[in-house]
Order: C-alpha cells, then sequence, then structure tokens
C-alpha cells in the first residue's frame, strides 16, 4: 500500500514536472511567431542589408508550429515580397500579419516588467536638416551667449595667468635659495 | 540700551552713503547668509581648468531646466514613450529643448571626465582631500547612470539593447542585482522605474552630493597648484569671483550646447523589439563594448568594476605627498594607459560591426 502510494506521489510529481515546462514551452510559441515578425520587421528598419537574417527570422514564422496572434497567409505574400526584393512591401505586409490581440475584455494588454510595449515598428526618427526662421533665433541667441561669455571671461580673467604665478613662484623660490 | 543689546552683532551697520543695491544685498545677506561665499580663493582657482567642476554643474543645470520641460510631455509608459518623444517636434521648443538635453548630457559627461583628470594631474586628491575626492568619483558614477537611463528612457532599438545588457548583468550580480532586473516588481514596467530613477533618484543624489563636495571645498579650500605651492605667491580673490568667471565660461558652454541642439539635433530609434541586437551603445560606453566583443558580457562588470576600483583605490595607494606630475611617475603612468585604453576600446568599438551577445 505505502509503495503504491508513494509510487502514485511520484508520478504525480514526475507529470507536474514535466507538464509545467511543456505549457511553459508551449506558451512561449505562442507569442513566438509574433515576435519573430517583430524582429523580421526590425531588421527590414535596422538592418535592411542582412537579407539572411531577416529571411531567418520570416522563415521561423512559417515553420513555427503556433500561429496565434499572426495571419500566416499575410507572412507567406511578405516572404514572396521580399525575396522579389520589396523591402517595403514585404514590411507592410508583416506589419498587417500582427493584429494587436486584445484580452478578454477587450482591451490592450500594456506591457510589464521588461517587455517592449511595441506593436508597430517605427522608422529612425532623424530630425530634418532645414533651419527655419525660429531656429535661426536659436542660433543667434547662442552665439550670442557665446560672444558674451567670452567677453566676460576676458573682463572676469584673474589678474594673473598659471604661466605668470608659477614663473614669479620659481622666481621666489630661486631668491630663497 | 537695551535695544542695543537686542541687536544681533552681525547686523551690518547703517550708513547713509550705501547705495541701494548694496543695501538690497545686505540685507538678503542678513537672512541668508550668502556673504558665506566670498571665501577667499587662491588666483589660479579662476583659470579654464579648475573651473570645470563648476561647468559640469552649468551643464547639469541646463539638464535641470529642460529635463523639466521634457517630463511635461514625455510618457514612461513603453508602448508611448517612443512615440512621446517623436511628438515633441509639435511642442513649443520641443525639439530643441531635446537637443539641449542631449548635447548638455554628453557636455556633463566629458566634462566631469575632464575634472576628474585634471583632479588626478594636479594630486588634488591628496590629503586632506580623499573624502571630497571619493564624494566626486561618486558622482561621476552617478553621471553615467544619469547617460544610462536617459539612453534607455528613449526607448528605442538602441535603448531596449542596453536595458537587456543591464538587466542581464543585474542578473551576474546575482542578489547584489535585484533593482536592475524586472523581478523586482514584475507587474510594473522596469521602464517606469528607470524613469523614476532617471528623473528623481539619481539626479537627487547628485544634488545632495554636490553640496557635500562645494562644503568640503570650502572646508579644504581650493587645491593649489603643484607648481604654485606657496599661497604668497598668489593674490586671493573671492569665491564669488570665482563663481562670476564660471558663469562667463558657462555663458560659452551654452552657446555651444544652443547651436548643436540647433544643427545636430539628436536621432531617436525605431521602436525596440527584443531578441535582437543590432545597434551599438552610446559613445561613453564604447569602450565596454568591445571588451563584451572579445570576453562576454561579464566583461562590461569587470571593465566598469576595475576603473571604480582604480579610481576609488588612488588616494589610498599614492600616498606621496607631492602634486607635481613629474614627482608621480607610477601614478601618471597607470591614469595614461587607462586613458589610451579607453579611447582605443571606444575607437575599435566604432569600426567593429554591432554583434549578438544576450
Amino acid at each position: 500500500m505505502t509503495r503504491s502510494v508513494g509510487a502514485l506521489v511520484a508520478a504525480a510529481v514526475l507529470a507536474l514536472l514535466t507538464a509545467a515546462p511543456a505549457a511553459a514551452h508551449g506558451s512561449d510559441e505562442e507569442t513566438e511567431a509574433r515576435v519573430e515578425v517583430l524582429q523580421a520587421i526590425a531588421l527590414i528598419v535596422n538592418t535592411p542589408d542582412d537579407s539572411h537574417e531577416i529571411m531567418e527570422h520570416i522563415e521561423q514564422v512559417v515553420d513555427a508550429p503556433d500561429h496565434e496572434g499572426v495571419d500566416l497567409a499575410l507572412v507567406q505574400e511578405a516572404e514572396a515580397a521580399f525575396e522579389d526584393g520589396d523591402l517595403t512591401q514585404a514590411r507592410e505586409l508583416l506589419q498587417s500579419s500582427i493584429a494587436v490581440s486584445e484580452d478578454a475584455a477587450g482591451g490592450t494588454a500594456l506591457a510589464a516588467a521588461g517587455e517592449t510595449g511595441t506593436t508597430m515598428v517605427l522608422d529612425v526618427d532623424r530630425p530634418g536638416a532645414g533651419i527655419d526662421g525660429g531656429d535661426i533665433v536659436l542660433l543667434v541667441l547662442s552665439a550670442g551667449a557665446i560672444v558674451l561669455g567670452v567677453l566676460l571671461g576676458w573682463r572676469f580673467r584673474p589678474a594673473d595667468s598659471v604661466r605668470r604665478l608659477r614663473h614669479r613662484a620659481g622666481t621666489a623660490e630661486g631668491e630663497s635659495s | 540700551m537695551t535695544a542695543n543689546l537686542d541687536r544681533d552683532a552681525t547686523q551690518p551697520s547703517e550708513t547713509p552713503d550705501r547705495s541701494r543695491p548694496r543695501r538690497v544685498l545686505d540685507a538678503v545677506d542678513e537672512r541668508l547668509g550668502i556673504d558665506a561665499l566670498r571665501y577667499p580663493v587662491p588666483e589660479h582657482a579662476n583659470n579654464l581648468a579648475w573651473s570645470l567642476g563648476g561647468l559640469t554643474l552649468v551643464s547639469f543645470l541646463v539638464l535641470l531646466v529642460t529635463g523639466i520641460y521634457l517630463a511635461q510631455f514625455y510618457d514612461p509608459l513603453p508602448e508611448s514613450a517612443n512615440q512621446s518623444i517623436r511628438d515633441l517636434s509639435d511642442v513649443w521648443l520641443g525639439t530643441f529643448a531635446r537637443g539641449l538635453h542631449y548635447w548638455a548630457a554628453q557636455a556633463m559627461y566629458v566634462l566631469v571626465a575632464l575634472h576628474l583628470l585634471r583632479v588626478i594631474f594636479h594630486g588634488s586628491y591628496k590629503r586632506p582631500r580623499e573624502a571630497n575626492y571619493l564624494v566626486g568619483v561618486s558622482m561621476f558614477a552617478l553621471v553615467i547612470a544619469a547617460l544610462f537611463t536617459g539612453t534607455v528612457l528613449k526607448w528605442d532599438q538602441e535603448g531596449f539593447e542596453a536595458l537587456a545588457h543591464n538587466i542581464e548583468i543585474g542578473e551576474l550580480l546575482g542578489g547584489l542585482g535585484f533593482w536592475f532586473t524586472p523581478d523586482l516588481a514584475g507587474n510594473i514596467p522596469i521602464l517606469v522605474r528607470l524613469y523614476s530613477a532617471h528623473v528623481v533618484l539619481v539626479p537627487g543624489l547628485i544634488v545632495v552630493l554636490f553640496l557635500l563636495h562645494a562644503l568640503l571645498v570650502k572646508r579644504h579650500g581650493i587645491s593649489p597648484h603643484p607648481d604654485i605651492p606657496a599661497a604668497a605667491h598668489e593674490h586671493p580673490e573671492p569665491f564669488t569671483s570665482h563663481l562670476r568667471r564660471i558663469g562667463a565660461f558657462g555663458l560659452v558652454v551654452i552657446g555651444v550646447l544652443g547651436i548643436l541642439a540647433v544643427l545636430v539635433p539628436p536621432v531617436i530609434g525605431s521602436t525596440p523589439v527584443e531578441g535582437i541586437e543590432v545597434t551599438k551603445p552610446a559613445w561613453p560606453f564604447l569602450w565596454m563594448y568591445a571588451l563584451e566583443n572579445w570576453f562576454g558580457l561579464s566583461a562590461i562588470l569587470w571593465g566598469s568594476g576595475a576603473l571604480f576600483a582604480l579610481l576609488v583605490l588612488l588616494p589610498f595607494v599614492d600616498r606621496n605627498p607631492r602634486r607635481s606630475w613629474r614627482d608621480r611617475p607610477v601614478v601618471m603612468s597607470v591614469a595614461a594607459l587607462v586613458l589610451v585604453a579607453i579611447v582605443t576600446l571606444s575607437i575599435i568599438a566604432i569600426f567593429s560591426a554591432a554583434e549578438t551577445h544576450i
């Protein structure tokens, strides 16, 4: 009796130990396809010349066992577009393939802990190089601050430079010795 | 008679020939004691090299003002942080304020590093200034922390990759690194915690340490110039003259920052995606990145730990009372080696491709 209870407990523990990682793994894969799509888009945005890496991520989406949150047909269209060298089209299709998953309450789940919260990969934003009237005013004010600072720095300069103080100290030492 | 006894002995005497501004200043001084700032400082302190600490403070003040302005529009939630920075272009002076904040942060790092080098070069960390030197080194660490958290707050790919490294290093530290991992508060985005560190914890500690630093400077006096050992060779000036000169240099710094903010506004990267590494860190961290490329993630910890261990140990190891660099060949050689190593590693990192480490 004791032995059979022990066996049951051991079996239950074994089942728990094996079931827990399996569930976690399954949960990871649910989001993995979606993450792979985001990674492929981020690579298109940041390293568009690295086609091998981009294609690898798209293929991993296609080959993933679970595509929850991802429209596989659109990913396959994106793959074709990417193979044709149309990065813009591929990026748009990949972005369309990941609809924002909504929780039971109908709202968007907020990011927690170290999650990115990214649902759409935005381009790198380089502020325009053009200069408008406001910029000219700011440039003039900044230049004015520099000129005023230099003038005041000169006006408030110490009576003796470090070189002169050093020389004076050296002369005094020479005289005393 | 009683009325005379009740008067404070420090109260300025009533002299009819004093001008109105002088009387106002005296009234303020009577209540706030600002005259304490007129303590004598040596003449050499009014030169640029001895004003680098003050200029670091000027950069910090620019950061505080622009930071308060930017905080009105920044959203620290991961879903919207990156976009809220992009939206600054729709805010009055938003892009300029961000540019000024960004360049003031770079300036603060450069100026505090130059100040530290000046202190090492002139042996200003020596007795009785060891404790104040350590306060300064702590402030240097806090400036780096401010730069790091600021990088993450952009919440772009570069910032997120920096954060991922931070988390991994926090885990390498085991229990000591608990604050740096998301495990501390699993339901709170770590970005929100880093935001609180960036706007409250780090600048708050800098302010506290700065006050201590300034009080200790007053207590010990500004360090002597190694080549001008006798104060008799210099005409002492009040500390307020030193502040006035720092103000003049500070105007130049602010002007340069303003021009940079307009002509070279900072970039914001793409919204972050986990699991990829396609960027390199901000330039102050590049030397650590090169070490990481060669020796793995833990090299960041050992490299930065070794640098700060050297800085902290310096006044306890170098007990030679001489301050001139010519009389301290070992310290000067080690300092030069560390500096060359940091610059070389940074250059190597600039020319190396982004690599995956995590």
